[in-house]
Parts: C-alpha cells; sequence; structure tokens
C-alpha cells in the first residue's frame, strides 16, 4: 500500500468576499457576508431575489482577453483560483513544464452560463439560432481542459461533478494520484458560476431563503445559490520539503459513501458513514477532531439531518467540537463549496482560528452543536474535517491534520 | 507493488447495433453489425446529416419494469439497463450486507445536457414557477449515475467523470485506483451518453460531423482516406470491476483483467486536435508500463478513431510512435466505425468489446474501410473479424482539447 | 365542482405512478400512495399549472391526500376569482 505523504501548499479562492486568501480570511473572520441582489439575471418573476454572486472580481486582471472570450465563466473561476493557489505556493510556469501535474476540479452545474445562452436562442428561434461560437466552451470536460490549456498542464485532467460535494471529490482524487505516483503535483478543488437553472430549481423547491442564510438556527429559511471556486495546490510532503514550500496542512484521507435512497432529500446515515471513513481512512480517532467545516447550507433538512450525523459519530463529544458554516457569510458556491472549505480550513489550522456562522440568532435544539455563532473564535486546531454532501445522495468528508504538530 | 489486482467480473451493454445485454453485443460486433442509421429520435429535415449510432426500439421498461421511469431522462436509462445487466452478469445480489462495499463510476458529458435544455425551457416559455421540481434533480450533470446509484441501491459513492471522450476510460482507471487503494471491494465502471438534439446540433454546428458532400459520403470510416468527420453514437456500457480476493471469496466469474492505464492531458486549443500532439502516445506507454507490458505483447489495438481527419491521423502517428512500423503492429480494429462516436461512453464501449474478443479470441472489424490514408498506416482488421490470439488489448481513448487515456485489459490468469 | 377532483385525481394518479381508481379521497399521499417531498412539491407546481395558482409554501404541508389538495386547489382559485371579479 501507499505509504507517500501528501500535504496542501497553495491557496486560491474567488469568491464573493474575497479574492485570493489575503483578502478572503480576514473577510470570513470578520463575519463578512457576500450576499446581495442577484444581478446577472432579471429575478422579478421569483419570490427570491438574493444570492451570493462575485462581483468584485475581474477576470482581466489574470487572463488574457482572448482565453477569456474562449472560455465560459466557471472555467475562468476554475483557472484564476489555481493561478492564485500556484503564485501561493511559489511554483512558477516554467516548473510545471517538467512535471506532470493532475487537474482536478469539482462543479455542479459546468458551463451553466453557456448552456443558458445556447438554449436561449434554441428555445427562441429554434436550432439554426444556436450561435456557433459558444459551442466549444459548453461541455462539462471544458473546466479542466481550458485550465490545462492555459497554464500549459501534463498529467490526468479531471473534471467530477459530484454536485454540491464535488470539491471534496476532486481533492480526494487528487491525493489519491499523488498516493499512487500518478502525478507530481495536483491543483484540484471546484468551480461553478452562477446558475440561473439551479436558482430556478432551488426556488421552486421552496429551498432559498429570502435574504439570510442562517446555518443551524431554529428559524433558519434555507439556502442561498452563489458561485466562486476554491482550488489547493496538492504535493507529496518529501517534495514540498524539498522546495521549502509553505505547508498549510496534511491530507490524511477522505471518505465518500452514497444514501441511494433520494435524488435530493440528505439522510443522516449516508454522512455519518462518510465521516466515519474519512476516520478509519485517516487513523483519526473522534475524540481528535478539533474542528468540522459543515455542509451547512441552512435548509431545514440538511442541517438537522448533517447534526443527527455528527452527533452519532461523536457521541460523547460533540457539544465540545466546533461546526461552522461559511456558507452562512457566502451562499452555497455548488460544487466549490468544498473547495473553498478546504482552503478555509487549512487557514484555521495555519492561523488558529476559526470562521463564525453568522446570521445564527435562536439555538434549534435539533442542532445543538457549538456553530461558533456569529463571532469567531481563537482555536487551536490540529485536525479538521471538511464535512460535503449533494444531490445524488452523495456525502463526502476530508481530513486534515496540521503539518508539523 | 503490493496493490491489489483488478478483474472484470461482469459486463452490461447497451449498443446501438445490438440493443440491451452483453452476448447479442459480442455477436454483432463479431460480425460487424453497424448500428449507424436514419435518425429517429427528432426531425433532420433542417440538417444536412441524417445518421447516427442511435439505440432504436430502446425499451428501457422491458429490462427495468414499470415503476419509477417516469421522470428518469434516457441517458439514465441506458445506463440503468446498462447497471442492471452487469450485475446479473457478474452474479452480484446487492443487499443490506455488501451495499457499502460497491460503487459505481461513470463517465458521462453532456448527459444531463437535454434535461436542462429542457427544464430552462419551461421557465423561459412559461415562468420559472411552473418548472417541475422532480425534473431538477436531472439537470445537475452527475444525475444519471446518481440516479443508478439510488435505483440499484449501491451505497459505496456514486462518481461521474465529465472529461468528455476519455471520461468512459478516466472512469475505469479511477474505479480501479479505489480497488488499488482498498476503499472498495466492486465497482459498477464505465461510461454513458444519450443521443439527443442539443448534443447533435453542439457537435453539427461546430463542424466535427461527417455529412454527405460532393465525393464524401456521410460516413464513419475511421482512417480511411475518404473520412471527413464523424457520425454520432449512444449508450452504455458498464464492466463489473472487482478485487481479485473478493472475486475468489466469492466463486465469480472472471472474464478478464484491467491491467493499468495511463492519461496525459497535452491539450494547446480547447477544441482542436493538436496537430503532432505526443500525449496519447505517453498514454499507451503509460499504460503499457502499469501493465508490465511491450509494445510487442499487445494483440489488439481498440482505437478511438472516430473518422476526423485530424483525429485519426494524430492517433495513427501515436501508434507508430509507440509501436513502430507495419510488421510490429498488432491487429487493430475501430469500434466507433459501427457504433458511431458516443463521447463518454465510448471508452467503455470499447472496454466491453475487448473483454469480449478476449472471450472470442477474435478482434472485430472495421467496417467502410476502402481507401488506404498514408497518413493512417495502422494494422487495420477490415471487412470481417479476425480469429486469432487475444491476450492483450490496449483501448485508447482520445479528444479535442488534448485529453488522452489508454487502458490495458488483458486475458486473466492466476 | 367534480370537474376539480377529477383533473387533481390525474394529476397525483400521473406522479404517483397508480391508477386513478387508487386514488381514493382519503388515500393518504405518503403512506399509501408513497409520495416523497420531490413528488410533493410535484403535485403543487401540477395543480398550480393546472388551475393557473399560486399556492404558497405554507401549505405545502396541508397536501396529504386528494380531499386536502382538492380544497386547496378550489380555496385558491376562489381567491383568483374573488381578485378577478374586484
Amino acid at each position: 500500500m501507499p505509504d507517500k505523504r501528501v500535504v496542501i501548499t497553495g491557496l486560491g479562492v474567488i469568491s464573493s468576499i474575497g479574492i485570493g486568501r489575503e483578502e478572503f480570511w480576514p473577510a470570513l473572520l470578520e463575519g463578512r457576508s457576500g450576499i446581495s441582489e442577484i444581478s446577472s439575471f432579471d429575478t422579478t418573476q421569483y419570490p427570491v431575489h438574493f444570492g451570493g454572486e462575485v462581483k468584485n472580481f475581474r477576470t482581466e486582471d489574470f487572463l488574457s482577453k482572448r482565453r477569456i472570450a474562449s472560455c465560459g465563466k466557471a472555467s475562468c473561476f476554475g483557472i484564476c483560483a489555481a493561478k492564485l493557489a500556484l503564485k501561493d505556493a511559489g511554483l512558477e510556469r516554467e516548473e510545471l513544464e517538467a512535471k506532470r501535474t493532475a487537474f482536478c476540479i469539482g462543479t455542479t452545474s459546468g458551463e451553466s452560463q453557456i448552456i443558458q445562452g445556447l438554449n436561449y436562442g434554441w428555445v427562441k428561434g429554434g436550432g439554426e439560432a444556436v450561435r456557433p461560437g459558444l459551442i466549444p466552451q459548453s461541455p462539462t470536460n471544458m473546466l479542466s481542459v481550458s485550465a490545462g490549456v492555459a497554464l500549459g498542464l501534463h498529467g490526468p485532467n479531471f473534471v467530477i461533478p459530484n454536485a454540491c460535494a464535488a470539491g471534496n471529490f476532486a481533492i480526494g482524487y487528487g491525493y489519491d494520484l499523488l498516493r499512487l505516483g500518478d502525478t507530481d503535483l495536483a491543483l484540484a478543488g471546484g468551480s461553478d458560476a452562477f446558475s440561473k437553472i439551479a436558482y430556478t430549481g432551488f426556488a421552486r423547491m421552496f429551498a432559498i431563503a429570502p435574504q439570510m442564510c442562517q446555518p443551524f438556527d431554529k428559524n433558519r429559511k434555507g439556502m442561498l445559490v452563489a458561485e466562486g471556486a476554491g482550488l489547493v495546490v496538492l504535493e507529496r510532503l518529501e517534495d514540498a520539503l524539498e522546495r521549502k514550500a509553505p505547508i498549510y496542512a496534511e491530507v490524511l484521507g477522505y471518505g465518500v459513501s452514497c444514501d441511494a435512497r433520494h435524488m435530493t432529500a440528505p439522510f443522516a446515515d449516508g454522512m455519518k458513514e462518510a465521516i466515519e471513513n474519512a476516520l478509519a481512512e485517516s487513523g483519526v480517532s473522534p475524540r481528535e477532531v478539533d474542528y468540522i467545516s459543515a455542509h451547512g447550507t441552512g435548509t431545514a433538512v440538511n442541517d438537522r439531518e448533517e447534526c443527527g450525523a455528527i452527533k452519532k459519530v461523536f457521541p460523547d463529544n460533540y457539544k465540545k467540537i466546533p461546526v461552522s458554516s461559511i456558507k452562512s457569510m457566502l451562499g452555497h458556491t455548488m460544487g466549490a463549496a468544498s473547495g473553498i472549505e478546504t482552503v478555509a480550513c487549512c487557514l484555521a489550522i495555519k492561523n488558529g482560528n476559526l470562521p463564525p456562522t453568522i446570521n445564527y440568532q435562536t439555538p434549534d435544539p435539533e442542532c445543538d452543536i457549538d456553530c461558533v455563532p456569529n463571532v469567531s473564535r481563537r482555536h487551536k486546531v490540529d485536525i479538521a474535517l471538511n464535512n460535503a454532501s449533494a444531490f445524488g445522495g452523495n456525502n463526502s468528508c476530508l481530513v486534515l491534520k496540521r503539518y508539523p504538530v | 507493488m503490493g496493490y491489489p489486482r483488478v478483474v472484470i467480473t461482469g459486463l452490461g451493454v447497451v449498443s446501438p447495433n445490438s440493443g440491451v445485454g452483453k452476448e447479442a453485443f459480442s455477436r454483432a460486433i463479431s460480425a460487424g453489425v453497424s448500428g449507424i442509421r436514419k435518425i429517429s429520435l427528432f426531425d433532420t429535415a433542417p440538417y444536412k446529416v441524417k445518421t447516427a449510432g442511435e439505440v432504436k426500439d430502446f425499451d428501457p421498461q422491458a429490462v427495468l419494469g414499470r415503476g419509477g421511469l417516469r421522470v428518469l431522462d434516457r441517458g439514465t436509462k441506458l445506463l440503468c439497463c446498462a447497471v442492471k445487466t452487469a450485475l446479473e452478469d457478474a452474479r452480484i445480489n446487492i443487499s443490506e450486507e455488501n451495499s457499502r462495499t460497491i460503487g459505481i463510476a461513470a463517465g458521462n458529458t453532456l448527459g444531463s445536457l437535454q434535461s436542462i435544455c429542457d427544464f430552462d425551457k419551461v421557465a423561459l416559455s412559461e415562468g420559472p414557477q411552473y418548472v417541475n421540481p422532480s425534473l431538477f434533480p436531472n439537470t445537475v450533470i452527475n444525475a444519471q449515475v446518481s440516479q443508478a446509484s439510488i435505483r440499484f441501491k449501491i451505497k459505496g459513492f456514486n462518481v461521474t467523470i465529465s472529461n468528455g471522450f476519455s471520461a468512459g476510460l478516466d472512469a475505469l482507471i479511477y474505479a480501479a485506483n479505489f480497488i488499488r487503494l482498498g476503499r472498495k471491494k466492486i465497482i459498477l465502471a464505465g461510461g454513458v451518453e444519450e443521443f439527443c438534439e442539443q448534443t447533435f446540433i453542439g457537435f453539427y454546428k461546430a463542424g466535427f460531423l461527417s455529412e454527405a458532400k460532393e465525393g464524401k459520403p456521410e460516413l464513419s470510416c475511421p482512417f480511411d482516406q475518404r473520412r471527413n468527420g464523424a457520425v454520432l453514437g449512444e449508450g452504455a456500457a458498464v464492466l463489473v470491476l472487482e478485487e481479485l480476493d473478493s472475486a475468489l471469496q466469492r466463486g465469480a466469474r472472471i472474464f478478464a483483467e484491467l491491467k493499468g492505464g495511463g492519461t496525459f492531458f497535452d491539450g494547446s486549443r480547447i477544441d482542436k486536435y493538436k496537430r503532432g500532439g505526443r500525449g496519447l502516445a505517453f498514454a499507451m506507454r503509460l499504460s503499457l508500463e502499469k501493465a508490465s507490458l511491450s509494445p510487442q505483447g499487445i494483440d489488439y489495438l481498440s482505437c478511438g478513431a472516430n473518422s476526423t481527419a485530424e483525429g485519426d491521423e494524430l492517433e495513427a502517428r501515436a501508434v507508430r510512435e509507440v509501436f513502430g512500423k507495419s510488421p510490429r503492429m498488432p491487429a487493430a480494429s475501430c469500434l466507433k466505425s459501427m457504433l458511431g462516436e458516443s463521447f463518454s461512453a465510448a471508452g467503455a464501449l470499447q472496454s466491453a468489446a475487448a473483454v469480449c474478443a478476449i472471450e472470442k479470441q477474435i478482434v472485430p472489424p472495421t467496417l467502410n474501410y476502402q481507401e488506404k490514408d498514408p497518413l493512417c498506416d495502422v494494422a487495420l482488421v477490415t471487412e470481417k473479424a479476425d480469429s486469432r490470439r487475444v491476450d492483450n488489448v490496449l483501448i485508447n481513448a482520445f479528444g479535442p482539447g488534448g485529453s488522452n487515456t489508454s487502458v490495458v485489459i488483458s486475458k486473466f490468469t492466476i | 365542482m367534480q370537474d376539480i377532483e377529477n383533473d387533481v385525481r390525474c394529476l397525483i394518479a400521473e406522479v404517483l405512478e397508480k391508477d386513478q381508481a387508487e386514488i381514493k379521497p382519503d388515500s393518504r399521499f405518503i403512506e399509501d400512495l408513497g409520495m416523497d417531498s420531490l413528488k410533493a412539491l410535484e403535485i403543487l407546481v401540477a395543480v398550480e399549472k393546472k388551475f393557473k395558482i399560486t399556492i404558497p409554501e405554507q401549505k405545502l404541508s396541508e397536501l396529504k391526500t386528494l380531499v386536502d389538495t382538492v380544497n386547496v386547489a378550489k380555496e385558491f382559485l376562489a381567491a383568483k376569482e374573488k381578485a378577478n371579479a374586484g
């Protein structure tokens, strides 16, 4: 069996509250909300109007005009987050030329804005009205292909669209490829552009909150659709040490499971299974866990089931483990969420601070965890778990450890 | 290395030339039956292209029963039929006891496209209030694989790999890695892609498809001088990958072994085959290395060539680079001459064909081959199947954009 | 009014994949007919679409049987007619 240790040495994040870890982390600790009125399309016909759009991001600062014109927004987000992560890791493009670099990206909706653009022509004018220029940008594999092209990567190139747990699945697979010796370096995480289709669906399911995402609050009213990207640089410990790279955390392992019950409803048992698989693979006991970054979408059902899972895995100490949801600030960035949350876990480990769950007002007896309500907290984190669940009964949990302890 | 070996203990196929089932598929590819005919799923009057590899008269109810099919899209039904027949072939009953040790990983890139467009169409034409909530889950890209995991109670995990043309093979590698790392015992791995008008329009407008024009037939004729584009296809193939010990313990029939795979991205344009690209040769070498085989060990080369001018030439060059000139080349064949280009399903269908070829000891023929192209000099088996020793099959899948993957499937010997 | 009941029964039978005869006025959607959360939403939307009404979220949990559903449909149809008349 493989004995290669894998560490995270670079972080890249595009979010509604900050671009790059330097902006992102203080904003998270401050409890800043990235929620605003939706501007990318007209919401007049919808009962709800708020979301987590990324509004202060200039793609031109990162990519050439030609590149931007050839890629959809989800691809652009992914490439830019990858560039930030590489810079953070102190890796130059030239160094990548000589390495096999895997690119593993998760997403929920792929290039949804491009598909919407194509479909608009289709619906309004039939096949002939479809704009050919957008076609090459529309398939989901463009998220990794465009990044591979833009960054000159050689190696495994994967899109894992496991919906809202996709980031964890992608980071997990990057970790696997490094352990197996199938790549020298991996860029992994998730990306999603604001999807009108996702918004329409969640709105129709009465799953969207009017204005505020309130995970674990008794009066929580739902999730908020958002966008962004979070990617990390993964490499083998020995390589990171040799090039004296900054090490944020070690990846100890991950666990996945499938409820196999329902496309949309989450279940505590499946989440529990993923967490337990993750702990088993990592050789970590429930007593050692210092922080859990929750899936915490703010819907009545998710938060209840997730807390149920946490109570089952940590029956004795669940009230003592801080569990926060940064979706309270960002909304639900879909396939990007667990990528961005991995970035947050790394920074929590590195800096000894926990991001809060904002908008918390009324305790819910069904969610009697310590959700780090409203204000950030100093807290030493040696072991962090990152939970993510998704449509299709997907559950996942990533285990990160301080390095060196 | 000490990793567990990964064997193939079951096969489920839904293919344009044979419908549902492994035996029918095995017979059809041996006999060189074409699945390409006039498109029936939509009206082709507005388009110059008229043919595709549709799974004709597809009747999911006959395989899956009546219940629970109402909101499933075509791709999901294709995949579910492949999964069901694969489980039957492998003699696996999924129960509360074994469910958590079984996972599913399948390639699928465009499968939700029709569902997304239909859902969005209601919002655009009738208003967002009137979209059907039950159809919303079909708009996520993992819908088809996830629906299959729900239907068959697969609790280990479900993963979708959206790597485009190489997705089917990439899903096999992903699944094999999960087994090698000891996470699961059994993984249903493969690919699925449905044929629909939206996908068709995309490839059509991008100029990717073969169409009848002066001196050129509308034809899937890989490596042939007359080739002028791909003919689209659809289908699903699922291989039951199993840890060797698990297979031996339960007395499973072992049809073949997945020896290794290699993937190597080398794109320089998102939508173009890379001229002179060496990624596919790297992928082939990587998979040979993983399988501990020399190029001479390969008996059957299952090409990914899809009848596009650039793609076929790229593969022929890569094959020459790895194998050398003609006498040293393995017998090669292109399944897409029978089935068309089915994108994420293609590599999985080729892998299923490889298992059948090992079982029958044949190399299936490449249809429609008439005019030699000096730039595409491969040792192609044409017209009819070649009966010969087939121990090791090398399978290629690659696409414009730069994804390249190869997998080696071999006869199993303990 | 009988027509409303027939229309609603027809919608429900389709969503729950049952014969119309199985949808008795007081058959319980969840316990007797196998409805889940997504199908509940689908029924709500189907009724909205059929009668061009809007049913608020709070009413979702009230849709437990055919009778309940018909009553909710009638309530909002009446409200719509009143609004149109006004």
